[in-house]
């Protein structure tokens, strides 16, 4: 189910209505529930993976704490994952839906596809049980790296069959072809689930910060459930930590008005920048980047900087109407976008772009690595394999990989050039604008500190190139292009619709007003008449969004 | 700062509730006054002769119900109708023919705009063929072949060509474009054909000429029966798009009905195409194959050479190329597909208003007479 269908908006209201009538822990066994629905709308099968990870994470969590599982505990989870099984696996809740007049019960049922899962969710569960009796028999640390080893596996193991298998497996054909080596492919026919990634890394944080001993683990299966599959984030994030998700979850909520206006302003503003803007200028990009025709100069830096606004209005639309849900129940999810284009060099862009992986891929991936400590080089080699993964945790395809790289090595580029800076002071203008700007408002705002602002853009742009093409082929020739045919004014490729033409000066409008009051909240600083006719004019540019051809979420894809 | 504080720092003495509702109150005038401004600012203008307002009155018009923008376009006296009123009307088929000599041999056009372009590019890059034209604006593959039938090449032509477009080949199933053409709606109408028994069927619309239209149109009983014929006969009525209502004269209403209505053209547009092309069973590419086979047996019959002119619209592939090719092939049918002169993908080869660039057409016209020349 979209964000930005009709249906969604009548499961939202439906949702909520029921919500404000029910109690605290009924409260979350609808929303889990709600959440269930929601992800299977899309295809309920796959719903049995998230039961999976869920169950699975929840063993690993109270193994890792506790070293042992209550009986409740083994029973509760195991009965779910079966049912699950059974439910997602082997019925057909589309035929329960669309034709359930006059429909056999037999058409149901998928045959033999409920048997296999009969027969496999009770191998699985033998498995476990021979597995905890395993474990139980090994001693202190080691049976804990044990039990996180059971999580990583999971939930790697998930990514890997669904999101990696045919990347890799084609890679390898192609690159044993390549020297000589005949092989044939070994391509399977899986269906990528939407928001695979979100979701395992999502659960892969509450095992490691358990092992860690920086968070307690929950005994109550549902509420880690509701965690997992919480629906206002699991297709597209934010990347929720267990320590500030889920004890949000496991206690009453009481909605504050301020959460509600402020919710409903961000389902406004999310609503608008993706509606209005982000599917206004889709079009055009994909025109740029899916032409088999001759491109310019000015074709590949419009398709470009299109796509960068549109990648982000669409993103940060996801998150602004994920994290507006949220707070209408009463839950605060974190920030994932803090106004990215206007950061000043790499360290700044993923301090303030999709910041819940960011932080998710330092704290879990970077800093084990290493992190800050040791040489130059070494860093630098963290910084490089921290963002190649970060690349290919966003799809299977090389140019993720090269877009990661391209990341990791401006990384490398800004640290090496920052460290040199700090060591010979003379060359430590820019450095010093930066730090002085933090002091001083009217030096944050000067004309030096927009034009290393647009400079940076520039980069940023280049990496959305290496982001969106399609092939390896069309990076080089958008590339030979940008340095061949510079200036070449023939654009080719159109206009956006009207409503991203208008909305986005005013987005523009917005974002350079929060910048200049570094305050996240300074529409609550303007008159109510102001406001009102702030939303309004959002709503209108809304409205006529609508008319555009709606566009999935750029994000529900990795 | 607490978060509740910082928002009601300016209004200590209200309550919650009482916020909300002047919240909700200014954010009401706010968009009414939008609405009021843009219906002063952006009025559309009431004459029906002005047939080119400016983009963004014509755009908030977009969302008119159908019903109402006919009424502002349409006027009982030719002379003082919208111009686009009287186009595309079966009787009479208003027929253009551009001779170079009279003593060469003739090929007829059957379809839209862009057989319109390829007529004259014909004329552009050769002076060997008069062409004659048997056009509509926008018209769909059962509007051009119901003109044929009509027509036949006027009894004197060489070759007859049948245009298909990709972009509304979903609207095959229609019987006139003010059921599908929701933002800019035309009045004529056109044959609706089907199959029966593998038998191309037809059902013939209400009315056929300007006259009639009018005649119907402002007579209410007979419109009602007129929508109550198309709403049963044409694949793509809808109620809420075609019928007026009083919230014609709000402007964000309008916007929302636009919506609605594109929405609406999408969904039905899926009953045929998707991303891996048309769907080969469904209802519009087995009438068109059938069409395809009905033309080329008449046309031959008549002794004329029947050529089908597929245009692949940008952004559809040669999706309309796949979906004709069985029937092509079948009865080896002369074709000119647009693909094989300019990739569907590649936006260098087309206007800004959709149509081919004048170089393209040429190409496609020399192919034509190649094809011509050689059967």
């Amino acid at each position: 189910m979209l964000f930005n269908s009709p249906e969604f908006i009548v499961f939202l209201l439906i949702v909520y209505c029921v919500y404000l009538l029910l109690s605290f822990r009924q409260q979350n066994y609808m929303l889990l529930f709600a959440s269930y629905i929601f992800y299977g709308w899309w295809d309920a099968r796959f719903l049995f993976l998230v039961a999976l990870s869920t169950t699975v994470d929840y063993w690993v969590g109270l193994m890792l704490a506790n070293d042992r599982l209550t009986c409740r505990e083994r029973v509760l989870p195991a009965i779910y994952l079966a049912i699950s099984a059974i439910a997602f696996l082997g019925l057909k809740p589309d035929v329960l839906w669309e034709n359930y007049h006059g429909a056999a019960w037999i058409d149901f049922i998928r045959i033999p596809m409920i048997q296999w899962a009969f027969w496999g969710i009770i191998g699985f569960l033998a498995f476990m049980g021979v597995a905890y009796w395993g474990l139980q028999r090994v001693k202190g640390p080691r049976r804990r790296l044990l039990c996180l080893m059971v999580s990583l596996v999971t939930q790697l193991g998930l990514l890997g069959v669904f999101k990696y298998f045919n990347f890799f497996a084609d890679s390898l054909s192609v690159a044993l072809n390549s020297i000589g080596i005949q092989s044939s492919a070994l391509h399977l026919n899986i269906i990528l689930p939407v928001g695979v990634s979100f979701y395992t890394f999502q659960s892969l944080s509450y095992t490691i910060d358990i092992y860690r001993r920086e968070l307690k683990p929950t005994n109550r299966f549902f509420d880690f459930a509701l965690f997992v599959a919480y629906f206002p984030q699991l297709q597209a994030g934010p990347i929720e930590r267990a320590r500030h998700l889920l004890p949000q979850l496991a206690t009453p909520r009481h909605p504050t008005f301020d959460q509600l206006s402020r919710g409903l302003y961000l389902i406004v503003l999310g609503f608008f920048k993706k509606v209005a803007i982000a599917d206004g200028v889709a079009p055009i990009v994909d025109q740029v980047f899916g032409t088999t025709g001759r491109v310019t100069w000015s074709d590949v830096v419009g398709g470009t900087v299109l796509f960068a606004i549109q990648i982000y209005c669409d993103f940060s639309g996801y998150t602004d109407i994920a994290r507006g849900i949220s707070k209408l129940f009463g839950i605060e999810l974190m920030v994932n976008f803090n106004q990215p284009y206007f950061s000043t060099n790499p360290q700044d862009f993923w301090r303030r772009w999709h910041i819940s992986l960011s932080t998710w891929l330092r704290d879990y991936l970077y800093v084990p690595l290493g992190g800050n400590r040791g040489d130059l080089l070494y860093v630098c080699r963290n910084l490089l394999i921290t963002m190649l993964l970060g690349g290919l945790w966003h799809g299977a395809a090389w140019n993720f990989v090269l877009w990661g790289f391209y990341q990791g090595l401006m990384l490398c580029v800004y640290r090496i050039w920052h460290n040199s800076s700090q060591v010979a002071p003379s060359r430590k203008i820019p450095e010093g604008i930066e730090l002085a700007a933090q002091k001083s408002p009217t030096l944050k705002h000067s004309l030096s500190h927009f034009a290393i602002i647009a400079v940076f853009f520039v980069f940023t742009c280049y990496g959305w190139l290496l982001f969106r093409a399609h092939s390896l082929e069309q990076i080089i020739e958008f590339t030979s292009v940008l340095f061949t045919d510079f200036g070449n004014t023939d654009y080719g490729a159109g206009l956006p619709r009207l409503s991203s033409l208008l909305g986005l000066p005013l987005l523009v409008a917005m974002e350079l007003v929060q910048f200049w009051k570094s305050d996240a909240h300074w529409y609550q600083r303007f008159s109510m008449v102001l406001r009102g006719l702030l939303i309004a004019a959002m709503i209108t540019i809304t409205i006529m969004g609508m008319s555009n051809e709606p566009a999935q979420f750029i994000y529900f894809q990795f | 700062m607490n978060q509740l504080n910082s928002f009601t720092s300016s209004s200590e003495h209200r309550t919650p509730l009482s916020i909300a509702m002047r919240m909700a109150a200014w954010i009401a005038i706010g968009l009414l006054t939008i609405d009021v401004t843009i219906n002063l600012v952006f009025s559309y203008p009431l004459d029906p002769k002005i047939t080119s307002p400016s983009q963004l009155r014509a755009y908030f018009e977009y969302g008119r119900s159908v019903e109402a923008k006919l009424r502002r376009m349409t006027r009982q006296d030719r002379f003082q109708t919208a111009p686009i009123t009287l186009a595309g009307w079966y009787e009479p088929l208003e027929v253009v023919e551009k001779p170079a000599s009279s003593d060469n041999p003739i090929v007829t056009f059957y379809g839209m705009s862009h057989a319109v372009r390829l007529a004259e590019a014909v004329r552009r890059v050769s002076n060997q063929f008069n062409v004659r034209i048997v056009a509509a604006p926008g018209a769909t593959a059962n509007w051009a072949y119901g003109a044929y039938l009509r027509d036949r090449g006027g009894g004197k032509s060489r070759a007859a060509v049948l245009a298909f477009m990709a972009a509304n080949l979903p609207m095959i199933g229609t019987m006139s474009p003010m059921t599908w053409n929701i933002d800019a709606p035309i009045p004529y109408t056109a044959d609706r054909f089907y199959v029966e028994n593998a038998n191309l069927r037809v059902i013939h619309p209400p009315y056929t000429s300007f006259e009639e239209y009018v005649d119907t149109f402002y007579h209410p009983s007979r419109f009602a029966a007129a929508l109550d014929f198309f709403a049963k006969n044409d694949s793509m009525y809808n109620h809420f798009i075609m019928e007026t209502n009083a919230l014609d004269h709000s402007s964000l209403f309008r916007l929302v009905r636009r919506a609605y209505g594109q929405r609406f053209l999408r969904n039905m547009r899926k009953h045929s195409i998707d991303q891996s092309g048309f769907q080969p069973e469904s209802e519009q590419i087995v009438v068109s194959r059938m069409i395809v086979h009905e033309f080329t047996m008449d046309a031959r019959r008549h002794g004329m050479i029947p050529v089908i002119f597929l245009v692949n619209n940008l952004g559809y592939s040669d999706h309309l190329f796949q979906a004709l090719k069985p029937a092509l092939t079948a009865d080896k049918v002369q074709y000119v597909s647009s693909h094989s002169i300019v990739s569907p993908s590649n936006p260098r080869g087309y206007l800004p208003d959709s149509h081919f660039t004048d170089e393209v057409d040429n190409e496609l016209a020399r192919a034509l007479l190649k094809l011509i020349g050689e059967s």
